[in-house]
């Protein structure tokens, strides 16, 4: 009797669970179709998730961020949170081969005389609050990026637009901007001069909500309440000092949809920043930066780890400036000696080991118009041709060479390290002395911008992916005291270059010549980035592309980017 | 010669027999004597010279070439470490030295002259004494910029408070002794009854604190160096290369310990033998 109701009671429990089995199925199949890898799920925003990602729910990343005030582009950028590259449209976005491709913008041209751009804005674009985007967000964005009021941070950035340098030096009125709206969708550029990159540039032209700032000025981005969003994600929630929670924009009709339900950012404060790794470890973010060799060297030894690290080039170049125009730096023997002295390889395999390779040129490998290699004869290291040609400047072993000091700008540890390899390879070779001092940033900025430094290390990573980026600070009203006329022709001519890409880049290259030639600087290392990602976390963004470099910088910059997921394993 | 002084020479006696009779104070005066050693003859222990960079070699454990590894750039950890003992000493003692020069003087006035003199220096005092020294320390070393002799005068010129108060409270007491009254009577100038009377008498906490400040300062310059603010590269100082090291310990631990070793067994030293020379110099300590 017992057991018949036992059996009676399992029967009963089986049909429930295949009756539940069945339903869930039915109720999955709503949200997912099959395919080979099994399951493929659609999110809460319509996008079909690649085959293998795992279900809409899990699809949340996990991040650390530096906490900062504001989270709006045109405010500011240094004090401005990760949020505000995918709380906005914009006008342009490259692919993950820094191709250009449309944001907002559907399409775009150039007139006749390469001055005025016209750029006409994808319909049916909106804000989160159902506001429509249009051009005049955009010519309201970029005159909020000129307005002396603002005081931007980035504005410098900008200086091919008509009249920029003078609106922020209250030189114009702020209208008087060479940017327009012809029609609700047709925005108007003009340059000062020929401008090929433009479309390039624009690239970092995350639009401001002009109806929102308007009614609640510079704090409406810093409250999820009064925050709009034209962009693929939303600010649902920001705990100062503790988490900002972006969700999958459901209104965002542009292009880069994303397959991520979630971001969850991790808020630091710069002062007390996390513990990355032992975090990573736990679990609590899904990615981390390497920031030391050490860190690195243990998750390589580490057999679980070691297959998430992984490394790739970056477009940033460290090198050494000179004040050519005072002795000793005005003699181009001087220059080259100290170019000669310096063995790059011993730097990038000691100090600065798995995070550099060494550099040659301004323009990193793979960058448009790279020409390391053909330089890198002309400065290999050869310390005998070194002393010899400081000797023929009049500073035979070193004798009469003035102190001099080696600025820095607040470097971490691993680039100090480097520069104490630089100060003794000097010694070494050409009993050289130079002191080598680390000051904080806006010392460091004043110094260099007010041409006060004889000499000093600096790095510069790139901000679009065109040559006129990493060249133009050598041009004579850039940051370095380095005048030269013929690479100022070449970089104007080449700027003006708007029909003939080739020619463009043989501009581009043949300036480089000069800038390497005559030692305006030496050029060090150009720098890897070394990060540890969790094996769940997919996207082409961290696939090497074509040269072998991975668009993934950490943050949603660019369009691959926003093809991270969660892959099921 | 042959009648020696009674008195001064039996405290000093009793004071190096109570002292060489303090096992602790022994042993922490031989560490000293040895690190002193060490940095005096650094060229000639040390299997390199401090700023040789063999590029090659970065980054290795510590082994029988080099025993205490290298650092990131192949430098030998071992001769930046006997090196590193001349900064920590120079400042130990250079640095109490500009103290003392300071302190005492202070001290004596405000002691023996009293009244306004007095109420001017403890003034002095009080203001120095609301700023932590390190942090008055850091506030001078970022005006006048890094470099050793910049450190020295930093920490010299934060470091004299304790002198004086000490100097002063002695001569306070001093000033109403009895041998203090009669050399007056006897028509003594202040400089002689200050320099001849006094002074000996105020010397044996004056020691204690000389002792007990050197290893204030040996610290106090790896806390500036650790900021970055103190002695400039490539010249090794033990605070510089711990804070340097720090986010390499996690698997390069050789680069922070040795250093942190160094500065503790230093620290450690100073402040036994300050401990055994207080008690050794105390003419009322009695086995």
């Amino acid at each position: 009797m017992r057991s018949y109701i036992s059996m009676a009671l399992m029967l009963f429990l089986r049909i429930i669970s295949i009756l539940t089995a069945f339903g869930l199925s039915v109720y999955a199949l709503t949200f997912a179709i099959e395919s080979d890898n099994g399951v493929q799920y659609t999110n809460s925003i319509g996008v079909l998730l690649p085959p293998g990602a795992a279900p809409p729910e899990q699809q949340v990343l996990k991040q650390f961020s530096e906490e900062r005030p504001y989270n709006e582009w045109f405010r500011t950028v240094y004090k401005g949170a990760a949020g505000k590259y995918l709380i906005a449209e914009p006008l342009t976005r490259t692919d993950q081969n820094f191709e250009l491709r449309g944001g907002a913008a559907e399409r775009w041209e150039v007139s006749e005389d390469g001055l005025t751009w016209t750029f006409y804005i994808r319909p049916g674009l909106q804000w989160s609050d159902g506001h429509l985007l249009t051009a005049h967000d955009y010519v309201f964005s970029l005159r909020r990026g000129a307005d002396p009021e603002n005081a931007y941070d980035f504005g410098w950035y900008y200086q091919p637009i008509k009249n920029w340098v003078k609106v922020v030096a209250r030189q114009m009125p702020t209208d008087s901007l060479g940017v327009w709206a012809a029609d609700d969708l047709t925005l108007k550029i003009t340059t000062e001069s020929k401008t090929p990159h433009l479309p390039l540039l624009l690239t970092y032209s995350w639009a401001s909500p002009e109806h929102t700032v308007k009614k609640h000025g510079d704090a409406w981005s810093t409250r999820p309440e009064t925050s709009v969003s034209s962009g693929p994600f939303m600010v649902t929630e920001w705990t100062r000092g503790n988490e900002m929670i972006l969700e999958a924009n459901p209104v965002y009709r542009g292009v880069d949809k994303p397959y991520l339900e979630r971001i969850i950012y991790k808020m630091f404060n710069s002062t007390t920043p996390p513990q990355r790794l032992p975090a990573y470890e736990a679990g609590e973010v899904d990615f981390a930066e390497i920031e030391s060799q050490a860190e690195l060297a243990r998750l390589l030894s580490d057999g679980r780890l070691k297959d998430q690290v992984h490394s790739w080039p970056n477009f940033w170049t460290h090198y050494l400036f000179y004040d050519t125009q005072k002795p000793p730096f005005n003699d181009r023997r001087v220059r080259l000696a100290l170019s000669l002295a310096v063995d790059r390889d011993a730097l990038s395999r000691s100090a600065l080991k798995g995070f550099a390779v060494p550099a040659y040129a301004m323009l990193p490998p793979g960058f448009p118009a790279y020409g390391g290699d053909t330089f890198k004869t002309m400065q290999a290291y050869d310390p005998e041709r070194a002393r010899q040609l400081l000797a023929e400047a009049g500073y035979p072993n070193g004798r009469g060479f003035p102190s001099v000091d080696m600025w820095l700008r607040n470097e971490p540890i691993m680039h100090r390290d480097a520069a104490e390899g630089l100060q003794a390879l000097l010694q070494r070779n050409l009993n050289i002395h130079i002191e080598v001092r680390n000051v904080e940033n806006k010392v460091f900025m004043d110094g260099l911008n007010n041409h006060t430094f004889q000499f000093g290390m600096v790095p510069y990573e790139f901000d679009f992916v065109d040559p006129s980026n990493l060249l133009g600070l050598w041009m004579s009203n850039g940051r370095h005291n380095w005048n030269n006329k013929a690479f100022d022709a070449l970089m104007i001519a080449a700027g003006a270059e708007v029909k003939d890409p080739n020619r463009r880049i043989s501009l581009y290259q043949d300036a480089e010549r000069l800038l390497v030639e005559d030692i305006a600087g030496v050029f060090l290392w150009h720098k890897q980035k070394a990060q540890i990602w969790k094996p769940y976390l997919k996207g082409s963004a961290l696939e090497p592309n074509h040269i072998g470099y991975r668009s993934w910088r950490g943050d949603q910059v660019m369009s691959s980017s926003l093809t991270l997921y969660i892959a099921n394993l | 010669m042959n009648t020696p002084q009674p008195a001064a020479s039996g405290l000093w006696r009793d004071a190096i027999r109570r002292f060489s009779k303090n096992k602790l104070s022994v042993t922490a005066a031989s560490i000293i004597i040895l690190i002193t050693l060490m940095a005096i003859f650094a060229p000639l222990i040390s299997p390199a010279h401090y700023s040789e960079a063999n590029f090659d070699d970065a980054w290795q454990f510590p082994s029988l070439t080099h025993p205490m590894g290298t650092d990131s750039i192949g430098r030998d950890y071992f001769s930046r470490i006997v090196y590193g003992a001349r900064i920590s000493l120079i400042v130990g003692f250079v640095a109490q030295m500009i103290s003392l020069l300071i302190g005492i003087p202070l001290g004596a006035i405000a002691g023996f002259v009293g009244g306004r003199a007095d109420y001017l220096v403890m003034r002095l005092v009080d203001v120095m004494s609301v700023f932590p020294s390190l942090l008055f320390a850091i506030l001078i070393m970022a005006w006048l910029g890094s470099g050793l002799s910049n450190v020295l005068f930093a920490i010299g010129i934060t470091g004299w408070v304790g002198v004086c108060r000490l100097v002063r409270a002695q001569f306070l007491s001093l000033r109403e002794a009895d041998f203090v009254r009669s050399a007056r009577s006897m028509g003594g100038s202040s400089t002689h009854i200050v320099v001849r009377h006094m002074l000996p008498n105020a010397i044996s906490p004056i020691i204690v604190g000389l002792a007990m400040g050197i290893p204030q300062a040996i610290f106090a310059e790896a806390g500036l160096s650790f900021l970055g603010l103190g002695i400039n590269p490539p010249t090794p100082s033990w605070g510089q290369m711990v804070s340097s090291h720090l986010p390499n310990v996690i698997y390069y631990w050789h680069l922070a310990l040795f250093p942190v070793f160094m500065i503790a067994l230093i620290m450690l030293g100073f402040s036994l033998i300050g401990d055994g020379l207080r008690d050794a110099l105390d003419p009322r300590m009695n086995e």
